[in-house]
């Protein structure tokens, strides 16, 4: 009998990336109010600009939203297929390797290359932008090795 | 009291008002699509990388290695 774990990996990893998105969002962009989606750009100087970065952060989390819907269809279609394994490190895994692609891909394009935005914006880009990224690729690291543990628990209930 | 007698400032990007038009022509206008653009960059890169995940890289899509696999059945 063959299993496939790929179905279960994209779904959840891009579950993964829409809990890491909503995570960035409400956290740092609404509860901590760091940083919002065109804050390097346009400056919360005054009411007109934070409505302007209102607006945008609202386009973030709408994109977030419909990623968030993807993944779970596609987990949703993942858990009805017979040769998908039910192996729980490799769900983990793979959220966990979707959220640190949602910190270091974001950070990377958002925060460095169209910089519209840092982690700390009264610090333009610094050690927290470095931070974010750093998270993410200890999150990727973290995901990789559960997926891996994943895969073995798969191989020993076979053999 | 101050508050109290301070005019209300209704600014949403649908309000009727002189903010709410500042805003909406803020927003809308010759760098929306740009802008949206820019905002939706990291979620066109994630939804390539969850293609490749699922699907292998184009050229490798037959040697299917996510596969675990056994020659008989279980």
């Amino acid at each position: 009998m063959t299993y496939n774990d790929r179905p279960l990996i994209s779904a959840s990893t891009i579950l993964g990336m829409g809990m890491g998105g909503f995570v960035d969002g409400i956290l740092f962009h609404q509860i901590f109010q760091l940083h919002n989606m065109l804050s390097n750009r346009v400056p919360k100087v005054n009411l007109v600009n934070m409505e302007i970065n209102m607006f945008w952060d609202g386009i973030f989390h709408a994109f977030t939203w419909i990623m968030t819907a993807i993944g779970l269809w596609l987990f949703w279609r993942a858990m009805n297929r017979d040769k998908v394994p039910k192996q729980i490190k490799t769900f983990v895994g793979s959220l966990f390797l979707g959220w640190g692609l949602f910190n270091l891909i974001e950070g990377i394009i958002d925060h460095y290359v169209i910089q519209l935005h840092h982690v700390v914006e009264n610090l333009g880009l610094s050690i927290f932008d470095l931070l974010f990224l750093a998270s993410g690729v200890i999150m990727i690291i973290v995901g990789q090795r559960l997926i891996q543990a994943g895969r073995k628990g798969i191989q020993k209930s076979i053999i | 009291m101050i508050l109290l007698l301070s005019p209300l400032a209704s600014a949403c990007p649908l309000c009727h008002t002189e903010i709410g038009e500042q805003v909406r022509g803020k927003i809308f206008n010759s760098s929306f699509p740009l802008i949206l653009l820019e905002t939706a960059a990291p979620f066109i890169i994630f939804m390539i990388i969850a293609f490749v995940l699922h699907f292998g890289w184009p050229t490798k899509r037959s040697m299917s290695r996510g596969a675990v696999s056994r020659q008989n059945d279980v």
